[in-house]
């Protein structure tokens, strides 16, 4: 049976106390910080300068149950499957790792790729993942990963054998069955990366639209000297579904890490994505887009340290705000003071559809070497009114026409998806969605 | 990097040249020995009302001066900023400081000639102004104005230029009505002090329909030691008039760190235009960060009525900590709000600077151009608000924030925010971050001039956007400061 707790702050303490200890992963110092941490943290509020704009009051105040029935459309799943028909796949349900519902990973292994769930790994891969939450320095350090740390007890262990590519992209589906109260899980992945290897992976958080959630996962990335990575985030959670999440990515010699974030669903969703130069000649794309609709709170934060020279890091977010949403872009590049030769770009551009709709921007830059080239961009407006004309003029519908501009507003951020039937799964969904969205 | 390789000799060029500038002494570095008048250190409610007896004030100025202390104890020091400084010992401050007199001068041969000779080393010379430049200075010697010229013109076009001081005994309806009206009492830390021991400052009035006809200008010097300077500025421009107003500084050389807390408030009318223009040219310093002033300032402009207009333009180069945004609140319909900024930092300077564009009304439009320089160990931020509420409907606004660095010791950072409530609102904004090139120098020096002259020359045309929208006098000037900071800072 499911036990109900009041708010999340009434579950922490149940939980601490808990006896889950023997199912936690890291070491039992970690855990003994993190829930210490927990302890004495309170929840980011909006004195907080990195959570000015995204108040979580709703989220910290929801009543939690422990425990769920696991019970999930088997036909759902399979239809989710089927967006990337090619991939290995691996599913999350509650949090917790399926194996019933999950691809045989043993086969995966023969592409030189070891991919573990944290119950099963062994003692080196522990004390790998271990050094990479020690060297994970984020420079917004909240409660949440406190949380995720203090709890963790699924998730996965991948690691990447040197000069391997793996053709098969990996697709992570989270999903959670309908639900009185929200379930919170904390799914922990670690990603390693061997010298001149090839990963692709799809994290999919998805549910049905009677689940209630709090999702709060973390990733930590590690990619060694001329590695590469294409990871996807694609949030489609339902309305009553919170998401908050923390990514760290060292990036070594020449590696290249590629983030693509499609955050199209939830209530509140705040995704910090932050990234560390730690060699040089490497290079980091992030790309995104944020689409809300009704009260929808979609919050994306990045942090580009770049901490050694000759690294190139290029981002670019766009935002799409109808109904009452807001959209909130707060990034960071930072060059330190020997990090000559960077090139850093960063991009956000918001469309609003809404009298209601609002968006906060903070495109920042600190720099701390003088060879750079650093540049940032932000623009917020509405539809161009020429544009529509234009387009009306050639006997295109008014409501036809506001889909199209938007459509390939969206569509020069898509273009960069790599993986084939992605792209039609994500432009369909926008389309969707858009078509909800009541016209301009 | 292979230019650098194969003509190491122009490096040490370089460098030498960095360190020139380096040793660049502060030019306007001495003080004036001229007898003080202090009152007791410390800040409490009878060092106010002291104060405001001192200067004969009526009694709702005494109490706006206790309300203000009241509220300021109330406080906290804002620390948000990256500035680095120790504590203000507010407590340890002197809040009053004035040269000794007799009576009011009335006209520049009652002023004190010690002051006058002052006035002449900083290179305003009052009576030459007053004859070729056709300035009228309200100068400001610490706290209280000295002399005050082209009075009479003014006055025959109603025009009220005055030391706010005799504002508020000669007009207190118009200083009951507007002073506080854009910078509240309780605005900020800085601001509120500021609003219960305000010394002395500017106040202008120009009635409806009228031109200014002559730019005016004001010098603030801060002298005595351990004297926090305290201005307050109040500008009305009511309808449809135009003033352009010009604010220019210098202060000696001093070991111990001085506070200056400004409040300047501007209030345009209906169709009324103001021009704000700064060149700040504080105490930096010295090359090893010790010393300068802590320019801790509350500037803002309201557009009240429709198609008022109210443009900053300020050209910071002194001062080791800056901390200023001089911001336009556009209430009024088709208001315009403009900010150009050149800021340079060098040394172990520090400036923290930009500017909030706040759209309340219909078809507002603002326009930021933001340039800013830092050399040597400095830091040098540009933070900015662009905010567009819920009715402003079709604002525009145009941000462009730039950063040049010389010499890789030193940091340029750009925090934008743009919070946006109005989906007809049109807002664009962009910032770069470069250097000056070994290309560009090389090809300047290929055609003859040096690299001094050449860093000069680029960096001239870097900030050239701001220059113009300077009076002329203030452009040569400016332009003189950027040279005089800049020599030899080959990056």
């Amino acid at each position: 049976m499911a036990d109900i707790y009041p708010d999340i702050k009434t579950w922490l303490q149940e939980k601490s106390i808990d006896t889950h200890a023997s199912d936690y992963v890291l070491s039992p110092e970690r855990r003994t910080e993190s829930l210490r941490a927990v302890a004495e943290n309170n929840f980011p509020t909006r004195k907080d300068e990195e959570w000015r704009y995204t108040p979580i009051a709703n989220v910290v105040n929801r009543s939690i149950q422990s425990g769920t029935d696991l019970s999930i459309d088997a036909d759902d799943l399979q239809e989710i499957k089927q967006i990337v028909p090619e991939a290995c796949h691996v599913v999350f349900v509650d949090g917790q790792y399926s194996a019933e519902l999950s691809d045989d990973l043993a086969a995966v292994a023969k592409q030189g790729v070891d991919i573990s769930p944290l119950s099963e790994m062994n003692a080196s891969q522990g004390q790998l993942a271990e050094a990479m939450v020690t060297n994970a320095n984020f420079s917004d350090t909240n409660i949440f990963q406190y949380m995720t740390l203090g709890l963790v007890n699924s998730g996965l262990f991948i690691h990447v054998e040197q000069n391997t590519e793996v053709e098969q992209p990996l697709h992570i589906i989270y999903v959670n069955g309908p639900t009185k109260s929200a379930v919170v899980q904390t799914p922990v992945n670690f990603i390693r990366l061997g010298t001149n290897s090839r990963f692709t992976c799809i994290q999919h958080f998805v549910n049905s639209d009677e689940s209630k959630a709090i999702t709060i996962p973390a990733d930590f990335f590690d990619l060694a000297e001329g590695s590469g990575i294409q990871s996807y985030r694609i949030g489609v959670e339902s309305d009553q579904t919170d998401h908050i999440s923390n990514s760290y990515a060292r990036i070594a010699d020449s590696a290249r890490f590629v983030s693509h974030q499609y955050l199209l669903g939830s209530r509140l969703t705040r995704s910090n994505t932050e990234v560390l130069f730690d060699g040089e000649g490497a290079e980091a794309v992030l790309r995104g887009i944020y689409l809300g609709d009704n009260d929808q709170h979609l919050d994306i934060r990045t942090y580009v340290d770049h901490a050694k020279p000759n690294c190139m890091s290029d981002q670019h977010f766009r935002g799409i705000l109808g109904g009452k949403a807001r959209g909130v872009f707060n990034g960071l590049v930072m060059v330190q003071k020997d990090a000559q030769h960077t090139n850093a770009e960063q991009s956000n551009k918001n469309l609003l559809l809404s009298r209601e709709a609002r968006v906060d921007t903070k495109p920042q830059l600190e720099i701390y070497a003088d060879d750079v080239k650093c540049g940032h961009g932000a623009t917020v407006g509405e539809l161009d009114e020429d544009a529509l004309f234009y387009l009306q003029s050639r006997g295109i519908g008014r409501e036809e026409a506001a889909q199209m501009l938007i459509h390939a507003f969206a569509a020069e951020v898509t273009q960069d998806i790599t993986i084939g039937s992605l792209q039609p799964y994500i432009l369909e969904k926008l389309d969707k969605k858009l078509s909800e969205i009541s016209g301009p | 990097m292979k230019a650098e390789k194969e003509n190491p000799k122009q490096l040490t060029e370089e460098q030498e040249n960095l360190q020139k500038i380096a040793d660049k002494e502060y030019k306007y570095g001495f003080v004036t020995d001229i007898e003080m008048e202090e009152f007791p250190q410390g800040l409490n409610d009878d060092i106010i009302r002291m104060i405001s007896a001192k200067k004969d004030e009526p009694d709702f100025m005494t109490e706006w001066r206790l309300k203000a202390l009241h509220h300021w104890r109330k406080q906290k020091e804002p620390r948000w900023t990256k500035l680095k400084y120790p504590d203000v010992p507010f407590d340890d401050l002197y809040y009053y400081a004035a040269p000794k007199k007799k009576d009011a001068p009335k006209s520049l041969d009652e002023v004190d000639p010690e002051l006058l000779a002052t006035f002449e080393k900083l290179g305003v010379p009052l009576e030459e102004r007053e004859l070729l430049a056709g300035v009228a200075v309200d100068a400001v010697i610490d706290s209280v104005s000295v002399a005050t010229t082209f009075k009479d013109k003014l006055s025959e076009l109603g025009i009220i230029f005055c030391p706010i001081s005799e504002a508020i005994h000669d007009h207190p309806d118009l200083i009951k009505k507007y002073l506080g009206t854009v910078v509240p009492y309780t605005d900020n830390f800085y601001a509120t002090l500021n609003s219960a021991v305000f010394s002395d400052g500017s106040f202008v009035y120009i009635p409806p329909g009228v031109r200014c006809p002559m730019e005016l200008s004001s010098y603030f010097r801060i002298n005595a030691s351990k004297t926090g300077q305290f201005e307050r500025t109040l500008i009305i421009a009511d309808k449809g008039s135009y003033v352009s107003y010009l604010e220019g500084c210098t202060a000696p050389m001093r070991d111990e760190n001085q506070l200056h807390a400004a409040v300047v408030e501007l209030v345009a009318l209906e169709g009324a235009e103001i021009k704000y223009s700064t060149v700040q040219n504080w105490y930096a310093g010295s090359k090893e960060g010790l010393g300068g002033i802590y320019n801790f300032v509350t500037k803002r402009g309201l557009c009240a009525g429709k198609d008022s207009k109210i443009s900053w333009t300020q050209v910071e180069t002194g001062s080791a900590i800056t901390w200023k945004y001089p911001s336009c609140i556009l209430k009024g319909e088709n208001s315009v709000g403009e900010f150009y900024s050149v800021a340079l930092t060098n040394n172990y300077q520090q400036a923290d600077t930009g500017t909030k564009m706040i759209h309340l009304g219909k078809n507002s439009r603002s326009l930021i151009v933001s340039k800013g320089i830092s050399a040597g160990k400095s830091s040098n931020a540009y933070r900015g608000l662009v905010k567009v509420s819920k009715n402003a409907e079709n604002s525009r606004n145009f941000s462009q924030c730039d950063s040049l660095l010389i010499g890789d010791q030193c940091g340029a950072h750009t925090y934008p925010y743009m919070e946006i409530e109005n989906p007809s609102a049109h807002i664009e904004h962009e910032a770069t971050t470069s250097k000056v090139s070994e290309d560009q120098i090389f090809y300047l020096n290929q055609r003859g001039i040096s690299s001094e002259d050449a860093v000069g020359m680029i960096v001239s045309g870097y900030a050239k956007e701001v220059f113009q929208q300077l009076p002329m006098e203030f452009a040569v000037e400016a332009q003189a400061l950027m040279s005089v900071s800049l020599e030899g800072s080959v990056g």
